[in-house]
């Protein structure tokens, strides 16, 4: 798609999202915080347009799917359809609405109703929305079926008679079946071969301008959004990191995240070699989010305070580990199980504090500065908290990364980053580590 | 020890006997693995490749049966060398036998007579063998796991041969903590218990990239994320410190970014411990980040078999070259991807033709009715071009196209026995010597 192509897109988006927020209460009687699955996100989809959500699981992008169509409560922000606010919606409109706006779900075995027939499958959304005829929806059946692959013939069979791909074909189906305009795909292909997914993706291709859709597709395999998507939005606990059209999002990455996360797809040609990044860790809970940015616990383009530049690059892998150890104790000393033990003195199942620095720090040598710090922090741990301890080491390692949640940056025609690397004072990360390109 | 593998599968059949049909899962599958090596097994689902894992270690469920047709050689001298020692009539001395694979091997005279009751039922074969002092020690050899009784089996399992599964969840014991369940490992297979136990699964924890592992030595499974639970997975799998380790898609389940540094943790282990890798998966991107052997399978044989480096530069078979231009991202910008037509079939009937045919954009009227072979596809020149790591330079295919530079009779006659047989002697005689035979038996070498 071109650049103009693309403004004249944005000048008249179908979907059009903007600061929405989801989240799950705490299951907790007290104490509890929540889950902040989507966290402001916006963005604006094209008539016509594929717009690819990519993330790691926990991500949000699912919530962020349903929560488009409005399946989930949305706490806050807007959804606009065609222009109309979609948040606002009663009973009645909803119903109505969602013939324009279908799904199709992940796992073409869990998503339809073993006892019913493929027929009655497709049929139901017809049914529910009073479409046409007994006759006309038997027949707008049969020719579905034939659209996504199938044969006419397989309206009384059951699903268990099929393979994935075919069940995934019956569910593409049914979110046909009521004509609608938009479709999320959630992971549509995820669950099948590759030679199966080949087919199924070519099926989406085709349909899309026969029928002239519109989708999201969420998915975690960064080749088949590559493959189908105009532009793609990556996520990470909640939020968008990056926003742009995919070629060039995926030529050349803004985000430090993006970065991080195309460099881990493994290559199918081993001749290609890849400067990979390696993360450290998982993704931290939606629940206990890190302040600042959200990627800052794992984020290897981390802006550090200039008063410890005489630190070396292994000097702060094991700085960034030992602030993970004491975060992960600090967390666990949250809980009441874990407060009580302590407050009874016998919490002694890990190893001390004093132990964890000998074992990180024994066999790298830091500045005398850095070093004091985190001597300090020991001696703090082992006085008044873990908590305490953390909070020290934020203090002394810590940056505008964790203090500040970034905004985005317009990086380039049509491209959004949230880091703050982008700003004018810090280095562009990609000025900062230029063996990653 | 020389170079050969530490373990080779001959031949492998697996069947599935149900009231309704047989169903072949694994056919007549053949593979060696050298140690410090990786193995790739690809395929898509229904191939075989995760019952092909499961015959290995003797750990398929009724009404599942491995054929004693096939082998699973095991080549570990140590074990070799106590299995021997513990069962001494179980022993086949390879200057017995005049068919034996490897019986180029040093014939030694050997005091002990062929007086054992039944051949079939002696599974260790010893073909090398060093004389010290007295007592001769067992040099080389194997022991055949698929003939083996269960307690031997047993014993490998584990100690000489683990397993990492899919889902590392349900591998682990829900209500057990992590610490827990690697010291019983430890007391089983390795005898250390108290203290020492824990230090030694705290040792394993970190070993694989947990940090804080003592605190985590007394957490539950469900405390771990996904990819720190299949990190607990490998260091239970490496805590008898085996020789070969089966990764039957051990990264599936996981984000790119997990699945990048368990990836890495395994190519890391595998380096210090020098680990015979045989890695099962779906996924050729992780098969060419991990792999330095490749073996393709479609419906329960092994249609392909070359270095990551050939099989990817010049795949062979049909089926490898339509899984291959079917991924996303590969086949350049093309709006629609190349499909292969059908799906996998069950393989219920005896292997009497190619299985691969019916969806073969290439087939011909032979591939109903011959079982191809596996013939040499490599060609001498290309062999450099590949970037080909010595000695991995074996690339075969079991496909009537091949070998191509032979005329099209002669190259049915290379796969089908009985034609070479009625064949009228002019295009027989000559195109038989070095096909099969020498090409067929590509295991151990």
């Amino acid at each position: 798609m071109s650049d103009s192509e693309r403004s004249g897109a944005d000048r008249d988006p179908l979907v059009s999202v903007e600061g929405l927020r989801t989240y799950y209460a705490s299951e907790r009687l007290i104490g509890g915080k929540p889950v902040k699955a989507v966290d402001g996100v916006s963005f604006e989809i094209g008539r016509g347009e594929t717009v690819g959500i990519v993330g790691e699981s926990g991500c949000g992008k699912t919530t962020l799917g349903r929560s488009v169509l409005r399946l989930e409560d949305v706490d806050a922000g807007r959804v606009y359809f065609d222009g109309r606010d979609v948040t606002e919606l009663g009973r009645r409109e909803l119903k109505s609405w969602r013939q324009d706006a279908q799904m199709v779900y992940q796992n073409p075995n869990t998503a339809v109703n073993e006892r019913m027939t493929v027929g009655q499958i497709v049929r139901e959304p017809l049914d529910v929305h009073g479409w046409g005829t007994d006759s006309d929806r038997r027949d707008r059946v049969a020719e579905l079926l034939e659209t996504v692959g199938l044969e006419a013939e397989h309206y009384h069979r059951y699903p268990h008679q099929f393979s994935g791909g075919q069940r995934q074909r019956i569910g593409i189906a049914r979110a046909l079946a009521p004509e609608p305009e938009f479709i999320v795909l959630d992971e549509p292909v995820s669950a099948l071969d590759v030679s199966v997914q080949a087919k199924i993706l070519n099926l989406l291709t085709d349909l899309q301008e026969e029928l002239n859709l519109t989708y999201m597709l969420i998915a975690h395999d960064l080749s088949v959004v590559r493959h189908v998507c105009d532009r793609v939005g990556v996520m990470y606990l909640g939020k968008l990191m990056e926003l742009g059209p995919t070629e060039e999002l995926f030529r050349s990455p803004s985000n430090p995240y993006t970065r991080a996360l195309l460099s881990a797809i493994p290559h199918a040609d081993p001749t290609v070699s890849q400067d990979r990044i390696t993360l450290r860790g998982s993704p931290p809970s939606p629940r206990d989010p890190p302040t600042g940015c959200g990627f800052s616990t794992r984020c290897p383009f981390k802006i550090r305070p200039t008063e410890h530049d005489a630190v070396d690059e292994e000097g702060w892998t094991r700085i960034e580990e030992f602030r993970a150890v004491l975060r992960d104790r600090a967390r666990n000393a949250d809980g009441f199980v874990d407060g009580l033990k302590r407050r009874l003195g016998v919490d002694d199942r890990a190893t001390p504090i004093r132990e964890v620095r000998d074992d990180l720090f024994g066999d790298v040598s830091l500045p005398e500065a850095a070093r004091e710090r985190i001597d300090r922090a020991v001696a703090t741990a082992a006085e008044e908290g873990v908590t305490e301890a953390t909070e020290l080491l934020d203090d002394a390692f810590g940056s505008v990364c964790e203090t500040e949640v970034p905004d985005d940056h317009p990086t380039a025609a049509g491209r959004l980053s949230r880091c703050h690397r982008h700003r004018d004072e810090y280095e562009e990360p990609d000025e900062y580590r230029t063996d990653t390109r | 020890m020389t170079d050969g593998p530490i373990l080779s599968v001959e031949g492998l059949k697996t069947t599935f006997h149900t009231d309704r049909e047989t169903v072949r899962a694994v056919d007549g599958v053949s593979f060696a693995v050298p140690p410090g090596r990786t193995l790739g097994l690809v395929g898509e689902s229904g191939s075989g490749k995760s019952v092909t894992a499961r015959s290995i270690l003797g750990l398929v469920d009724d009404p599942g049966r491995v054929d004693p047709s096939g082998s699973v050689r095991y080549h570990g001298p140590s074990f070799v060398r106590r299995i021997a020692e513990r069962y001494p009539d179980a022993v086949r001395w390879a200057t017995d036998e005049t068919d034996g694979p490897d019986s180029q091997a040093t014939a030694d005279p050997q005091p002990r007579g062929d007086s054992s009751p039944d051949p079939e039922e002696r599974f260790v074969t010893v073909t090398e063998v060093r004389s010290a002092g007295e007592a001769a020690a067992i040099e080389t050899g194997w022991v055949d796991l698929v003939a083996a009784p269960r307690a031997v089996v047993e014993r490998a399992r584990g100690g000489e041969i683990a397993m990492v599964f899919q889902d590392a969840a349900s591998s682990l014991n829900p209500v057990y903590t992590v610490g827990n369940q690697i010291r019983e490992l430890l007391g089983i297979h390795r005898d250390v218990d108290g203290a020492e136990a824990t230090e030694t699964a705290a040792a394993l924890l970190e070993s694989v990239g947990i940090s804080d592992p003592e605190r985590r030595l007394d957490e539950y499974p469900h405390q771990f994320s996904g990819g720190m639970q299949q990190r607990a997975a490998i260091a239970l799998a490496l805590a008898c410190d085996p020789e070969v380790l089966l990764c039957d898609e051990p990264t599936t389940g996981l984000d790119v970014t997990i699945q990048a540094q368990i990836l890495d943790l395994l190519e890391e282990l595998q380096r210090e411990r020098d680990l015979a890798v045989v890695f099962i998966t779906h996924d050729m991107g992780v098969v060419s980040r991990i792999a330095d052997a490749v073996a393709v399978m479609y419906a329960g044989e092994v249609v392909e078999r070359a270095s990551v480096g050939r099989l990817f530069a010049d795949p062979k078979h049909p089926y490898t070259r339509g899984l291959l231009e079917s991924i996303p991202g590969l086949a350049g910008t093309a709006d629609r991807l190349p499909t292969i037509e059908g799906s996998v079939p069950t393989p219920n009937e005896p292997a009497t033709s190619c299985r691969f045919a019916p969806r073969c954009p290439e087939a011909m009227p032979e591939c109903e009715t011959v079982h191809p072979a596996h013939v040499d596809v490599s060609a001498p020149s290309d062999a450099v071009a590949a970037g080909d790591p010595a000695g991995t330079d074996e690339h075969t295919a079991a496909c009537l196209l091949y070998p191509e530079a032979e005329p099209h009779r002669r190259r049915i006659a290379a796969h089908d026995e009985d034609l070479e047989l009625n064949a009228d002697g002019s295009t027989g005689a000559g195109g038989t010597g070095e096909g099969p035979g020498a090409a067929d038996r590509g295991g151990p070498s």
